[in-house]
């Protein structure tokens, strides 16, 4: 059977730079081949190379040959272009909510791409599409855009790629902002489609894993060319070149880093109990935490596992000090935070270090690195070797704290946070999912700083994290939360044989590099 | 939608009634005693007698209690009885009635250019690919965005009537004379274009595009494209609609905006209209016609602001929900629209709606 | 729920666009660099400097009227009437009274200058106070602060000051409390929106993380953080009290005539444009755009760390 995509020696350049050199690639008819290559590779660049969807704004040249069915996409006048587009090639895009026009409804986003290609009555075509990909269009038809969740965002988005069953879907980094078990849900979904329906998946993900257990094919790129490409489980079983091992390596996230060998003992350090919070939006109000009882002793590291809105934010901000519970008491070293005065419970805020997942927008704008660790070294701040020092500690060049962290990669500011985590000298460091926004790559090493930082200090870690993988990495024991409620409370070594069905959802979603199951 | 209705219903109201006492405070405050202007007037300039003064003062119920005189006010104004002037004894209904059509139609043609002439310079600067283009494009909104209106229409009074000679420089209304359209049309191009330029013509156009401009590059364009649309509907719905958002939330604004502006206009085309009567009115103290003319101008733009905000809910169904006008443009890319002299950074409450209203009015 | 940005930042720079690859970091330490930096950045700009000191010319121009000119701005001089610009004494020439024009612009500028700033004064003060004490006060106080600010922007303002100022008659004091009162609005709700939005921010609650006071947060991340937007308006604010003296004085309702203002200037030549002496319109005309643009400039320069059109 002929390819529905081969890329033949495929060059994209922006100017000054040529950022994918000499790619060539093939995608069959029912089957699904992973892209996968860490930030900055351009991976998204061939992507939209298949389409020809640059801005013109960015003057991207692209040179070679992309043959959709046998067409060369690159030779295409403007109008054939339009009839490849959306016909014969489906594209879903990273951010599915931004990828939606917010000023018209679901169903006029249908509407508009049957009737461009004259290819029926849109409403049953839709509704098909819809309904293979998981909705019912009598819910969403008439919704906008913003009104969907972002599971529901990222199907309609999907629906609308493929409503006029397009021999190639694109999904390009579909799933990145979805937690795990939606994110199992909807690749399924592209799965299935492809085998059912005999259509081209060209996945393009920077999870080594992801690509591991929902594509059939791998290729990986790295510097603007492809290094690996085969059978998803025999390079991740077996990877040939240096990259790729660095990779696999990376993601196989399933041993525990090592652990200090003995536990400090000690009562709890920070202790929540029966905490309750209420958070009030617009018009709605959401019971975030519904009695949690959660304990952190010395020395130990625990992972607050759950999805997208079980409250582990919340549980992070009642931790460390600074949201106050409506119901409960939270324990910092024997005594009740909240019963404290405003300048005692600030010393006892300095007893824990906080990481964001966001590292760069915890940092005040107008301050250097060195400014922002020197502000949490407080008094003790008198010379600017401290900051140097600091900055060693979590692996960075002490020269960087002229630098502003705007300019540094993801990896780098998440240390710079945990430099300033750390600047106080506290107890116990509470990271809110510090890893999610890295590639694989970025998140090992900060990983293997934290259990580093663990083993030579005595710290205590509360990592907050989606992923199941990470948690059996970095931590003792997990806390799993659903909808404001412990789930479950058992150590990693446990998680595989857990009985709750939000475990067993998480555990079924996160994919294991380990097994390299499909 | 309809809680963002009634609360800008109700701000409305309350705009009017705070406009309405205002206006009363001209009238009951002013210095001087109405019963003896009107007098005067009747009289033909004698100077009247504190007797009649008294009796009239009785009889107009100046010596009532404040609320009932405000009651009695609202009530006759709601009539269309605003009293009499003091300087030519006529009904200021009549006078409202001769004027207003005028500034109607100025405002009119005026709005016409503005928004045809925005879209245009607008889209011109957002879509073109030519860098040193779109900078002459933003240098010279800017700059006119700094130049008074009185000035704008001083320099076109300048270079049109006084130099090229080729437009009138007023006086559209000679007793006597009938006013045909060709006429009035010469007449009319000035100060329209004046009208256009000195109010809100920069500032439409930066809003078109900036709000256009950074959609360009947004997710759901690129969709738009990636399903295989005509580029025509990738350009009106996927760009323009929503790009056009906030421009279009301003228009309601640009009304109150050329209303006011047209008073200096007017005053200088001596244009027969609103706003050269509000100000001789305000100039020789004819409080009546001062109250009277600022009230329902004060209306109209009142309920052009509301029809603004019911336009901007109408294309971004998002402000339904928020009951706030969209502070970011849909695609979600940061940063707000440096205005051509107008301050844009106000994150209000009420959104840009309400942001460079203030400035709006004056320039 | 923590913001997503992150999940999103680092795929969109893999699109690889030069404006949001590479170029992105440095973009924004460049661009959006807010705060006690962006007063800063002038240094490295040009125009932004000559708009300044254009500026300063025309205060310090009119501060030193008297030792520029040696005519008194009130004085006629039946002798020298309509004498065009470059005539000998009379650089500028003079007008049909024999009004000295280059006095009346010098102490017009006094006039027009001083009026601009003290309502500028007034009104970013009033508008900070009112805006800070909504954001940081209880919450009926933000509701009411945010209710007439709201009526006060929709009405339109023009009409308002043209109403007050036939109220309480002519006089340099009613100039200024017209302007006052019908500008405060947008500075206390950018005040107000600024100080809010600050407030939410990551790095505040990062900051609070660290042990910090509330006292401390305001002042190291707060109000540095609102600051540029807030010095922004209120430069715009100076331009505006200068656009309304100068738009109510040629009404015949600001300044009293006796006394020199750019406006005023403007309402007594407006009639000689079409006889031929342009010049006694060009000459305040283009002081009062000179000073809005420039002030419009310096404006916008604070606001985005650029200057918008140099």
């Amino acid at each position: 059977m002929s390819d529905a995509l081969k890329i033949e020696d495929l060059t994209v350049a922006v100017p000054g730079r040529t950022v994918v050199d000499g790619l060539s690639l093939a995608v069959a008819p029912g089957r699904v081949v992973a892209l996968v290559g860490p930030s900055g590779s351009g991976k998204s660049l061939t992507a939209r190379s298949v389409l020809r969807l640059h801005d013109p704004e960015h003057r991207v040249t692209v040179t070679g040959r992309i043959l959709i069915g046998g067409t060369d996409v690159l030779a295409l006048g403007r109008r054939a272009l339009r009839e490849v587009r959306g016909r014969r090639v489906g594209y879903a895009f990273q951010d599915a909510a931004a990828s939606l026009n917010p000023t018209v409804t679901v169903g006029r986003h249908f509407t508009e791409t049957v009737r461009a290609h004259d290819a029926g009555d849109p409403r049953e075509l839709g509704a098909a599409a819809l309904q293979r990909c998981g909705l019912e269009a009598g819910q969403v038809w008439d919704a906008r855009p913003y009104e969907l969740s972002g599971g529901q965002a990222q199907r309609v988005a999907l629906a609308l790629a493929t409503v006029l069953e397009p021999d190639l879907l694109i999904a390009d980094e579909v799933t990145t902002a979805l937690d795990p078990v939606t994110q199992a849900e909807v690749l399924d979904t592209v799965r299935a489609q492809a085998a059912e329906r005999g259509r081209a998946v060209l996945l393009i993900t920077h999870d080594l894993a992801v690509a591991g257990r929902w594509a059939d094919e791998v290729a990986v790129l790295s510097g603007g060319r492809i290094v690996e490409q085969g059978p998803s489980a025999e390079v991740l079983a077996a990877p040939r070149a240096a990259f790729t091992r660095e990779l696999v390596a990376a993601a196989r996230l399933d041993t525990a880093l090592e652990a200090p060998a003995e536990v400090p003992d000690g009562g709890p350090l920070l202790e929540t109990r029966d905490v309750r919070r209420v958070l009030r939006g617009k018009g709605r109000v959401t019971r975030a935490l519904d009695g949690v009882d959660f304990a952190v002793r010395p020395g130990e590291s625990v992972a607050v596992v759950g999805r997208s809105g079980s409250g582990k934010s919340t549980l992070v901000g009642v931790l460390a000090a600074l949201d106050r519970p409506d119901a409960g008491q939270v324990v910092a070293a024997g005594r009740d935070v909240w019963g404290l005065r405003d300048r005692e419970r600030r010393e006892l805020r300095r007893g824990s270090g906080l990481v964001f997942q966001d590292a760069l927008a915890s940092f005040d704008p107008r301050y250097t690195v060195g400014k922002v660790v020197a502000e949490a070294l407080g008094r003790r701040a008198s010379k600017g070797t401290d900051v140097g020092e600091l900055l060693e500690r979590v692996g960075l060049d002490p020269a960087m704290a002229d630098r502003r962290p705007a300019s540094l990669s993801g990896g780098e500011r998440q240390r710079v946070a945990l430099a300033r985590a750390l600047a106080a000298g506290p107890r116990v460091l509470i990271a809110d999912e510090p890893t999610t926004g890295l590639d694989v790559l970025a998140q090992e090493r900060v990983l293997a700083l934290l259990a580093e930082l663990r083993r030579d200090t005595g710290l205590a870690i509360v990592f907050v994290t989606h992923d199941l993988r990470v948690a059996r990495r970095i931590a003792d024991r997990a806390v799993v939360l659903a909808a404001g409620r412990i789930a479950e409370e058992l150590p990693v070594t446990a998680l595989a044989g857990a009985r709750h069905p939000e475990t067993r959802a998480l555990l079924a979603a996160t994919p294991a590099m380990a097994t390299g199951v499909q | 939608m309809k809680r963002f209705l009634v609360r800008r219903a109700a701000t409305a109201l309350a705009v009017v009634v705070a406009l309405s006492a205002l206006c009363f405070a001209l009238l009951d405050l002013a210095p001087g005693s109405p019963a003896a202007s009107v007098l005067e007037a009747r009289s033909g300039g004698r100077p009247p007698s504190a007797a009649d003064v008294a009796r009239l003062e009785r009889e107009m119920g100046l010596d009532d209690p404040l609320p009932v005189r405000y009651g009695r006010w609202v009530a006759d104004a709601v009539r269309g009885d605003f009293g009499v002037s003091y300087g030519s004894g006529r009904p200021v209904s009549e006078i409202i009635a001769e004027t207003a059509p005028w500034t109607a139609l100025l405002t009119a043609v005026a709005m016409v250019f503005s928004v045809a002439g925005a879209i245009a310079v607008g889209l011109a600067a957002a879509l073109t690919r030519r860098a040193w283009a779109r900078r002459a494009i933003e240098t010279a909104l800017f700059a006119l965005g700094g130049m008074p209106g009185f000035v704008t229409a001083l320099l076109l009074l300048w270079i049109f009537a006084a130099w090229l000679q080729v437009l009138p420089s007023g006086g559209l209304n000679r007793p006597g004379e009938p006013i045909t359209a060709g006429v009035l049309i010469p007449h009319l191009i000035l100060p329209a274009l004046a009208l256009s330029f000195g109010h809100h013509f920069g500032t439409y156009a930066r809003l078109v595009q900036t709000g256009v401009g950074r959609l360009r590059g947004a997710p759901h364009v690129a969709n738009a494209r990636a399903r295989g649309l005509a580029r025509r509907t990738v350009t009106a719905r996927h760009l323009l609609r929503p790009g056009l958002v906030p421009f279009a939330a301003r228009l309601g604004v640009g009304v109150g905006g050329l209303i006011a502006g047209a008073y200096a206009t007017e005053m200088i085309f001596s244009w027969p209209g609103v706003g050269r009567q509000t100000i001789l009115a305000a100039q020789k103290e004819d409080y009546p016609v001062l109250a009277a003319l600022v009230l329902v101008a004060g209306v109209v733009v009142v309920a052009a602001n509301l029809l603004g905000d019911l336009a901007v809910a109408w294309l971004d169904p998002r402000v339904r929900l928020s009951g706030a006008a969209p502070g970011s443009p849909p695609g979600g890319t940061p940063g707000s629209p440096p205005g051509g002299g107008v301050p844009e950074t106000a994150a209000t409450p009420s959104g840009p709606v309400s942001s460079g209203k203030a400035a709006d009015a004056l320039h | 729920m923590p913001s997503t940005d992150r999940l999103t930042t680092s795929p969109t720079t893999d699109t690889g666009a030069p404006a949001s690859g590479d170029g992105a970091p440095g973009k924004t330490v460049a661009g959006a660099r807010p705060g006690f930096y962006a007063l800063r950045l002038p240094v490295r700009r040009p125009g932004v400097w000559a708009v300044a000191a254009v500026l300063a010319l025309l205060a310090l121009a009119a501060l030193c009227a008297p030792l520029l000119t040696p005519y008194d701005p009130l004085a006629t001089n039946t002798d020298a009437t309509g004498l065009p610009p470059g005539s000998p004494g009379h650089p500028l020439g003079t007008d049909l009274l024999g009004h000295d024009l280059l006095a009346r612009l010098l102490y017009g500028a006094r006039t027009s200058l001083l009026v601009g700033l003290i309502a500028a004064v007034i009104t970013v003060l009033a508008g900070v106070l009112l805006g800070g004490l909504a954001a940081a006060g209880p919450r009926w106080l933000d509701g009411l602060v945010a209710r007439v600010a709201d009526v006060l922007l929709s009405l339109p303002m023009l009409i308002v000051v043209t109403a007050l100022a036939a109220l309480l008659g002519r006089s340099l004091g009613t100039v200024v409390l017209a302007v006052a009162v019908t500008s405060w609005m947008p500075v206390a709700l950018v005040a107000r929106a600024e100080l809010i939005s600050q407030r939410e921010r990551l790095y505040v609650r990062a900051a609070h993380a660290l042990g910090l006071s509330r006292g401390q947060v305001l002042v190291r991340h707060l109000l540095p953080g609102a600051l540029p937007p807030i010095a922004s308006i209120a430069a715009f604010e100076v331009g505006h009290a200068i656009l309304t003296e100068s738009t109510l004085s040629f009404f015949g309702l600001g300044i009293p005539p006796n006394r020199p203002s750019w406006g005023n200037l403007l309402t007594e030549a407006q009639a000689h444009l079409l006889t031929g002496e342009w010049y006694t319109v060009a000459f305040p005309a283009a002081c009062i755009v000179v000073t809005i643009l420039a002030v419009n400039v310096l404006a916008s320069a604070v606001a985005s760390g650029e200057g918008r059109a140099w």
